[in-house]
Formats: structure tokens, sequence, C-alpha cells
């Protein structure tokens, strides 16, 4: 204990020392800083240069001095255990930061320094260049990416056809890009075509993207391959079947022959060919015979056997339009509905029902449907159509043609876009321009795959007008093909009718189906 | 627990050191003294830095907010494109490039699984935030609310291994339909 009074007397007197000391250079430095004020400049200078190194010096005594006296002191005096820092052990905690904190001051200061781990800093360098190599990969795979991923959410929300579009565009990204063909995306876009459009569609597009070999690898391509290749056997095998029986001069078929032909098949070949493929070429038989009560029956059969195959028993809206003609608009309503519930962009289905509304005279659920589908990208086509066609109705045929003549411009239309343009033009007196349109119109048919028998008659029958209208020597020519299909391409009885003068062109258009 | 989370932590030790180095960086600009730079070790500070808590509210913040933003940067720009080509699109690649990407992936998601704050830091920052005598401003209650909310319960999730375990669900999940 004496010792440690005589440190601190020591101490004391040392410290002393040191604040004479610093209290004499404070004062010779306000001197000079009074002589600057007389603006003794130069002389003023060089006295601070001759103070300057006293001053340095005192400070560093000081310095010195202090922490001489804290580690004697630390060293000295006994600090019990649980007030020693955790981390060296040795100084006093700093308790003026927490009541509790285990650090001293000293160790704290160090804290803040602590050097950064070398693991970490590679691990951070290497995760930056992984970072940037995997904007690399990710750059050609974002796009595909989100069209897929589009595609799984238009998938889940019904929209059949908008998915399709979303995964062909994906595979075509993978294609500008260089990248390997997503199979998965194959696989989905492939069993939406054939849901939708049948086996023979599917394996269309399926081999736009793969060989056989990479074709084998998937289950679900495979199988809509072989059952694409059933289709095709079936359709040769009854064609072969029902040929004996069509008389090609007067496009007439014996269809009690023909049914009996076509059973056989299915009798000898038990389990072989597809026998929806084969009741489909009996609703043809029957069409080509002019028994329509015959042709529902046997689409009927299909749907009520295979109701998720409406591409075959509605092929080209085929089903419903026999209601339809029949007059039974329900039982087509409801056909249409039972298709849109599965595929909620189905153009056909939404045309067919939007049509048979308006026909009923319900205009706000017509445009129900038009604002819906417009909603939806691969949908605008049909929206339009269905746009144009109320506009039609209500007269306004420059608005019907500007909605038609703006989506086939901006890319967004399909063959009902043309036709509704082609019948909006004549009801306003420019039946020359849609004749005009006419061959690009058939363009159009030619070169989409998904053109079915449908819009050619739809197309023939509007051309067939066309051709009254602005140019008779073709008009013949129509009319002898017409003669050469038979009861499959009957002439329209309106056509003939206005051509006797019995009906206008707007008690065509504008009543009964708004249609030839 | 605690071998649950080291496990987890090992599991993803790419993203654990990254996220513990980051945590150091803010510590360091935060003005907060670190205990142990150790960012793997076997107990609850597994991939974290042990710190001093900071003591304001805006700092506590994005001291628990930036570096699981920096993580989450990484480890999205890294997982996402072999997430893309091997779990979205099923891209039939060479052997090689499926490995290159299933370790991208890997680090992607480990880094992904290392986005969140120390269940510690996390109260600490709300006790700032929304604890008696705080000294939030009201907006800064309401910018703050739903990040501060979901790192903490996202603190609370990693505690307990799950983030891990989410990423590795999902993986199995995207292999299996």
């Amino acid at each position: 204990m004496d010792e440690n009074k005589k440190n601190e007397v020591l101490d004391e007197e040392t410290s002393q020392e040191t604040v004479e000391d610093e209290k004499s250079v404070k004062d010779r430095a306000n001197e000079i800083l009074s002589g600057l004020n007389k603006t003794e400049i130069p002389d003023a200078v060089q006295d601070w240069d001759g103070v300057l190194p006293e001053v340095e010096s005192s400070i560093e005594l000081i310095d010195n001095e202090d922490v001489h006296v804290i580690d004697e002191v630390e060293e000295e005096e006994e600090i019990p255990e649980e007030e020693l820092c955790v981390c060296c052990g040795k100084r006093r905690r700093c308790t003026s930061i927490a009541e509790d904190y285990e650090y001293c001051a000293q160790c704290r200061i160090d804290m803040l320094k602590t050097p950064f781990n070398t693991m970490g800093i590679i691990a951070v360098v290497l995760v930056c260049i992984v970072s940037i190599i995997g904007t690399f990969v990710l750059a050609p795979n974002a796009l595909a990416g989100i069209s897929t991923l589009m595609g799984y959410m238009i998938e889940k929300n019904g929209e059949v056809d908008a998915a399709i579009d979303s995964y062909s565009e994906t595979l075509m990204i993978t294609g500008e890009t260089g990248l390997p063909v997503p199979m998965t995306v194959v696989e989905r876009l492939a069993t939406l075509a054939n849901e939708s459009y049948g086996p023979s569609d599917a394996e269309e597009r399926i081999k736009i993207y793969l060989n056989s070999y990479q074709i084998e690898k998937s289950k679900v391509l495979s199988e809509i391959v072989k059952e694409h290749e059933r289709i095709v056997g079936t359709s040769s095998v009854c064609n072969e079947a029902i040929r004996e029986f069509y008389h090609e001069d007067t496009s007439t078929i014996d269809a009690e022959e023909s049914y009996a032909a076509l059973d056989k098949v299915i009798a000898d070949n038990p389990g072989v060919y597809d026998e929806d493929m084969i009741t489909y070429y009996k609703s043809n038989v029957a069409l080509l015979d002019g028994d329509k009560d015959k042709e529902i029956a046997f689409l009927e059969e299909i749907r009520k056997k295979s109701p998720e195959k409406y591409w075959l028993y509605n092929e080209g809206n085929s089903l419903i339009d026999a209601y339809m003609r029949k007059g039974d608009f329900d039982k087509a309503t409801e056909i249409a509905d039972s298709i849109i519930a599965k595929n909620k962009t189905h153009q056909e289905a939404n045309w067919s029902k939007a049509q048979i509304l308006l026909m009923k005279g319900d205009k706000a659920a017509a445009e129900k449907i038009a604002d819906d589908l417009a909603k939806i990208n691969s949908a605008r086509a049909t929206a339009v159509s269905i746009e144009a066609l109320i506009a039609r109705l209500d007269k306004d045929y420059e608005k019907a043609i500007d909605l038609c003549t703006v989506a086939i411009d901006d890319d967004y239309y399909n063959s009902e876009t043309y036709h509704q343009l082609l019948i909006a033009m004549v009801l306003n007196n420019d039946s020359e321009t849609a004749y005009g349109i006419t061959s690009e119109y058939y363009s159009y048919l030619y070169s989409n795959p998904q053109t079915t028998n449908h819009d050619y008659v739809r197309y023939i029958n509007t051309y067939a007008l066309l051709t009254y209208l602005e140019d008779e020597e073709q008009f013949s020519a129509v009319k002898d093909h017409y003669a050469s299909q038979g009861a499959a391409l009957p002439f329209p009885e309106e056509l003939e009718q206005y051509a006797e003068k019995k009906i206008t062109l707007e008690e065509i258009f504008l009543k009964g189906d708004f249609d030839l | 627990m605690t071998i649950i989370y080291v496990l987890s932590k090992i599991i993803s030790i790419p993203g654990a050191i990254v996220k513990g180095f980051w945590e150091q960086v803010f510590c360091r600009a935060f003005k907060s003294p670190v205990e142990s730079n150790d960012y793997i070790r076997m107990d609850e500070l597994c991939g974290h830095v042990g710190h001093e808590l900071i003591p304001t509210s805006a700092r506590s913040f994005w001291y628990n907010f930036l570096p699981g933003y920096f993580n989450f940067g990484l480890g999205f720009t890294i997982a996402s494109g072999p997430f893309i080509n091997l779990l979205l699109l099923d891209v039939q690649n060479t052997t090689v490039k499926t490995v290159l990407y299933a370790i991208l992936l890997w680090i992607g998601l480990s880094l992904l699984s290392n986005i969140f704050p120390l269940r510690e830091d996390a109260l600490n920052m709300w006790e700032k935030i929304y604890g008696k005598g705080n000294s939030s401003t009201v907006i800064g209650k309401i910018f703050f609310f739903i990040p501060a909310l979901i790192m903490l319960i996202g603190s609370f999730l990693e505690a307990y291994g799950l983030t891990v375990l989410f990423n590795i669900a999902m993986v199995v999940v995207l292999l299996l339909i």
C-alpha cells in the first residue's frame, strides 16, 4: 500500500510538472498569435517553428506518462475476477457502456477493427464471380422462363389457346437463343394441343422441335404420337372401306352400305382402330347423305362416350353448327358451354355462343363475352369479330370495318375477322373492295394449319355472294363447284333467294343467323 | 434444436459464410464491436457474427435488412438461371452442364436460405422500433413495419432450419412434377 501511495504522489508531481510545461507552451503560443494580430507574420512563423518541436515532445511526454500510469495502476491494483474483461482478462470491464458489459474499453476499441475472416473474403469474391456467371446463364433462360411461367398460370386459368401460345413462344425463344429444347414445355404444349385440336395437330407441333429419338425419351410425347398414328391408320381404313359406296360423279353416297362397312372395320379389328374416329366417319357419311339427324346422333355418340374429345365431335364447329341449323339453340349453347368450360378461349365455341345470344336479342351478354375475351391476348381476334358483328347489327358498318381493319393491320385476327370485314363492306355498299380482299382471305385460310372445313364453308359462301355482286363469270364457276360437292356443300338458300330478289342483303345479314 | 440449426447452416454453407461476412461489414459501418469473426461455429451464432446490439432503431433496421438483401440479390442472380433451366424448362443438357447448373443452384439456394437476421438481432430491432421508449417516428414505424415483421418471422423460421427445408422441399416438388 505504501508503494502505491508513493506512486500516486509521484504521479501527481509528474502530472503537475507536465501541466506547468503545457501552460508555458500555451502562453508562448498565445504571445505568437497576438504577434500575428500585429501583422508581424514572418516573425511569428519563425517563432512558431521554434516552439513546434517543443509542443510535440510535450504531448508525447503526456501520452507516454498517461499510458504508463494506467498500466502501472492496472498491474498493481487487484481487480475482482468478475470485473475483469472477458477478452484480455487484465483490465476492468467498461461498465459505462452497460452494467453487464463484459469487455474493457481497450478491447472494445479493438473489436471495432476485428479483421475480416479470410474464408469470408474468399467466399464473397467467389460468390460474386459465380453471380456474374449466373447472370450469363440466366440471360438466355430468363425470357423463356417468363413465358413458360405465364403459360403455367394461363393454363391453370383454363385459357388453353393462350397457354399454347405462351409455350410456343418459349420454344421459339429457346430455338432463337440456341438453348436445348425444354422437354417439359414441349410436353405441356403437345398435351394441350392434343386436348384442343387432336393428336394430329399435337404431333405436327412436336415434330417442329424434336426428332424421333428425342420423342421416344418422353412417355407423354410418344403416346401422343402413337395416338396420332392410330388416328391416321383409322382414317385410312375408313376411307378404304367407304370408297366403293361414294359416287364421285353425283357426289352421293350409299349411306347404309357405308355404315355397315364401317361397322365391319370395328368387328374385324377389335381394339385396333379408334372407334370414335370410325363414328366420326359415320357422321360424315350422314352429312354427305343429307341426313342431319343422323349426323347429330353420331356426333352425340362420340360426345357421350368421350366427352374430352371435343376436337373430334365438334371438329370445325360441326356439332354446334348442326344444332344451330336445326334451330336447337339451347342444345347448341349447352355444347358451347361445355367446351368453354374445358377451354375458356375456344374460338368457335365462344363465337357460336355470342352469335346465339345476339339471335336471342341479348346484346349485353354478347358484349360481355367480347369484353372478357378482349382481356386475353390470344382471344382478341374472336373478341373483335363479336364486336364487329354487334356493330353490324347496330347498322354501324363503318365501325365494324374499322374494328376488323385495325385487327388485321395489328395482327390479332382470325378467319372470322376477314368474314366479318367482307360482310360489313358489302352492307356498306363497297362490295368491290370486299371482292378485292377475298384472295387475301383465302391466302390466310390456306396458310393457317388450324383452318377447318367450317372456315372454308364460310369463305366459299361469302365468295359466292361477292362473285354474284362483282364477277358474273366467276359466279357460274362457283355454282359449278357447289354442284360438284353435293350434300356436303349445299348452295346457300338465302343467296338463291337474294338472286331471285326475294330478300335483301339486310334481311340476310341482320336477321336469322346473320349469315348466308 | 441447435443441432438442426447448425446442420441447416452446414447444408447451406456458402450462404452462411457470405451472410456472416456481410454482417461484419455492416457492424463496421454501424460501429458495432464484433466479438468473433468466426462465421461457422457449432452454436446459435453459426452463420452470423457475435456483436454488440445496435443502439438506434434505424441503424438496427438496416443492419438486419442489408446483409439479407445482399444475400438475396446474389442468390437470386445465381439460382434463377439454373432454376429455370433445370426445374422449370427441364432442358435436356449435357451431363457437364447439368452438374454445373446443379452446383450453381445449390450455391444460389444456400444464399437464399440465409437472408434472415439472427433472432436476437431481429428482436432488438423490433424493440428499438416498436418497443417501450422507442425513438422512431410514426412514418418510420409504418415504413419499416412489413419488412421488419418479415425479418422477425424469418429469423424464427431460420432458427429452426425451416428456410433450408423450404428450399429443399421446393426443389424436390419441382423435380417430381
